[in-house]
């Protein structure tokens, strides 16, 4: 048997016999140290039968007050590692992902991190099912590159990790994420705008931004609310009561 | 109601074969885009490949008026095996594929897009009804290999029933792994209660009845229309 074969193996075991979260992340903190991952994030996506898809982080291997700056910021609405998570169903690294099409925010974010986590490397493990994106795992690592056979016991640990963390999120009978709004002030009003049938050109007139600006708040607010189109977010935004209808 | 149908009862079931080979092509070929499957098939609009022999038992869900929801490919490993001929590197351990008669291959597993639903009633019911398959038959174990983004829901409906026999691997169209399944009476139990299923969902027609399952299932469409129309 491989050495990561065995080590995924050890953590289905661990993570089946998890009582709750935190067992959990002691789990998938003590395999990922085996593959040099010094940093990780294990998030969900929560799609309620009536209501938004929610994105929430379960599990953090991260240091808090970057959890904390991450979060306040709403870095999640411009994050390509989250956007991209959206797309595809394979596991990418840093390294794959074209910087060269990435906004300034999103490219200053890959130093950011850089910088918080001292780290040279990053993985994201997606995991989809039939109706899309169920979760990610984000891994930070020393090395810039990961092996293949790791690459693959990763993929491995991040479908159960993903799978385990949902069955106990409602096991403990934990309280429904919250509705806070998940957009930015600027995205609401775009959206609102958008409710009102003005185009994109006249958003961005209005609101003295160019409608390139426009479109890509437009496309980072459908990422966060993992819609394909402009009014089911605008649907979701009234439902919810972010904008006004 | 999930209908066993085998080289048995075959001709009983031509319509429902057809539109499953249909079905086959839909999804793997239009939908996800196999191209080296389409490269085998000798008939466009219908994928069939070398297990669809006299061998094979296919697992249908059959709506009220005989039309086909799903489909499930079942063999014994001793009959040969996707997973142990082509597959076999997606196996770490080697043992797990010896050919056994209580060891049986699923595959082509799929759900006509209609039914795709996140209720997953027919997701259930085909469940349920492999199990009671293999509970009839003395099948211990039943390996598959599978794209991973069918993990998960499988892993929600079989819990610690299912486990993987090794790492995912990527192909041109996508990922793949390969799966274990435990079918006993604890699975079929919890998968129930899961499902919210109450019944068993297995229907076996043996060739010598007199009696159409299909005959019957038109019967029932037109007595509801009947029913309809007195109303």
């Amino acid at each position: 048997m491989s050495a990561e074969f065995r080590a995924a193996l050890e953590f289905i075991e661990l993570a089946e016999n998890s009582r709750d979260l935190e067992e959990l992340r002691e789990a998938l903190e003590h395999v990922l140290q085996g593959f040099g991952v010094s940093h990780f994030t294990l998030a969900r996506m929560h799609r309620p039968r009536d209501g938004a898809a929610q994105f929430t982080v379960s599990i953090r291997g991260v240091p808090e007050a970057w959890a904390e700056y991450y979060w306040s910021e709403r870095f999640f609405n411009f994050d390509s590692v989250v956007q991209l998570s959206l797309q595809r169903p394979l596991a990418f690294s840093w390294t794959d992902i074209d910087r060269s099409r990435l906004s300034k925010a999103s490219k200053n974010l890959y130093g950011e991190v850089r910088d918080a986590l001292h780290v040279d490397g990053g993985f994201v493990i997606p995991t989809h099912d039939e109706n899309g994106l169920t979760g990610l795992v984000a891994l930070y690592h020393e090395q810039p590159e990961l092996a293949k056979q790791a690459r693959q016991a990763l993929k491995l640990i991040a479908l159960y990790g993903i799978e385990r963390a949902n069955e106990l999120f409602f096991e403990q009978g934990s309280p429904p994420a919250p509705t806070q709004c998940p957009l930015s002030l600027r995205q609401r009003e775009i959206l609102a705008f958008a409710a009102a049938g003005k185009s994109e050109t006249d958003t961005g007139e209005i609101l003295g931004i160019s409608s390139t600006t426009v479109r890509e708040h437009l496309q980072n607010l459908r990422a966060t609310l993992a819609v394909r189109t402009k009014m089911q977010a605008v649907a979701i935004a009234v439902h919810q009561g972010w904008i006004k209808p | 109601m999930i209908h066993v149908i085998s080289a048995a009862n075959a001709q009983s079931y031509q319509p429902q074969l057809e539109a499953m080979h249909r079905l086959r092509w839909k999804a793997y070929i239009e939908e996800r885009k196999w191209s080296e499957l389409r490269e085998m098939q000798a008939e466009p609009g219908f994928e069939r490949d070398q297990y669809d022999d006299a061998r094979a038992f296919y697992l249908l869900p059959l709506g009220d008026d005989g039309d086909v929801l799903g489909s499930m490919r079942l063999r014994s490993t001793v009959d040969g095996s996707l997973l142990g001929d082509r597959f076999r590197h997606l196996v770490d351990d080697a043992d797990r594929l010896e050919p056994r008669p209580d060891v049986w291959e699923f595959t082509r597993i799929l759900r006509a897009p209609e039914c795709r639903d996140r209720d997953g009633a027919v997701r259930f019911a085909m469940n349920c009804a492999l199990i009671e398959f293999c509970l009839s038959r003395g099948i211990r174990r039943v390996v598959a290999s599978c794209d991973s983004f069918i993990f998960p829901t499988t892993r929600r409906a079989w819990g610690r029933k299912v486990a993987p026999l090794g790492l995912p691997k990527p192909y041109p169209e996508g990922e793949v792994m390969a799966l274990e399944l435990t079918p006993d009476v604890e699975a079929l139990y919890a998968m129930r209660q899961a499902g919210g299923i109450r019944e068993p969902q297995l229907y076996e027609h043996p060739a010598a009845y007199a009696i159409n399952p299909i005959s019957l299932c038109c019967a029932a469409r037109g007595a509801r229309a009947s029913l309809a129309e007195a109303a």
